[in-house]
């Protein structure tokens, strides 16, 4: 008999005659186990997802109502801001810019007209042209009232 | 409710086909790795493996061969993993020598060195033709191969044995003396 065939014949008789000792009860008990556990995870996983959709679906609701035309806030627009008694339909932001130049005797009067852009979503009675930086001028605000003396220079 | 039924019924079917397996499968993953420990992990973790993707197997005639390939695999694994753990074991080569003085542990041990020299595949291939008694073609299906692969596998693992046990500088009628 070869040497391996002898060692091989040991080896089976051994493999066979020692015990490993594990019960089929505890393969049982084990498989339920962790179905048991895997079905709890994935069920804790369901809940996290679901809970995560709404979040998103929650989130998406709030963005579109807030973009919506309908029902998003808009500041007055100038012709309805204006009061139309009061000021002169014709003054339109570049005469006002041309007339503040002229006043100012300044080169530079595109700050009036980014302040009167401003100034027009506010009402007539209250609208002030903000000129601090202008140093010819001793008053750093001009009523909008005086609009029609700045226009007749 | 439904699904727990099924679930059971599930299981059930399972374990109809797993049982008669049950004691060869422990037997070949311990004489894979020759730890009862580890073995105990493989066979719990190769039945979980086998009963979670038990719907998907179409052909119940393969059942044995799915499960024992399932095993096969994770004791390659555990192998590896053995091998890097004892280069770090000193506490455990310690003490094996204490033990190491009973006859079964003794036998146990120099199969076991014998066997080490052959490469996990072969030894694989080895184990189930020679000690569990599989057919060329059952060993085909476990191992995923060819047939001619398994025989040169089982021909490759008997020259490596027949070379290490010639050339053993414990004589291999000395081992038999202990055995016997």
């Amino acid at each position: 008999m070869k040497v391996e065939e002898d060692y091989l014949d040991r080896l089976k008789k051994h493999v066979h005659q020692d015990e490993v000792g594990i019960e089929m009860q505890e393969i049982e008990s084990y498989i339920s186990r962790k179905t048991a556990q895997s079905s709890r995870a994935r069920n804790g996983k369901y809940a996290i997802a679901l809970f995560a959709l709404l979040l998103l679906g929650g989130g998406v609701f709030l963005m579109q109502l807030l973009n919506n035309p309908k029902t998003k806030h808009k500041p007055s627009t100038a012709t309805t801001a204006f009061d139309q008694t009061q000021l002169k339909p014709s003054i339109s932001q570049s005469s006002v810019a041309k007339s503040a130049m002229i006043k100012t005797n300044h080169e530079q009067p595109q700050s009036v007209v980014l302040k009167m852009d401003n100034a027009l979503i506010k009402p007539a009675t209250e609208l002030m042209v903000d000129l601090a930086d202008y140093n010819n001028i001793a008053s750093p605000l001009i009523d909008i009232a005086d609009y029609e003396n700045i226009t007749s220079h | 409710m439904e699904q727990n039924q099924d679930s059971v019924q599930k299981q059930h079917d399972f374990m109809v086909l797993y049982k008669p397996l049950h004691n060869r499968l422990c037997k070949f993953v311990h004489s894979m790795i020759w730890d009862k420990e580890d073995a105990k992990d493989i066979v719990n973790e190769t039945a979980l493996q086998a009963f979670e993707r038990f719907d998907q197997i179409k052909d119940k005639e393969k059942f044995m061969s799915y499960v024992f390939s399932i095993a096969g695999n994770l004791a390659k694994r555990r192998y590896k993993l053995q091998k890097v753990k004892a280069l770090f074991d000193w506490v455990k080569a310690d003490n094996q020598e204490a033990w190491q003085h009973s006859e079964q542990t003794l036998t146990q041990s120099e199969l076991r060195k014998a066997l080490d020299q052959v490469p996990f595949k072969q030894r694989r291939a080895l184990l189930l033709f020679e000690v569990f008694g599989f057919s060329y073609n059952e060993i085909c299906t476990i191992e995923n191969c060819s047939l001619s692969a398994v025989k040169t596998r089982i021909f490759q693992a008997k020259t490596k044995l027949r070379h290490y046990l010639a050339n053993d500088e414990v004589p291999f009628g000395q081992l038999k003396s202990v055995i016997v």
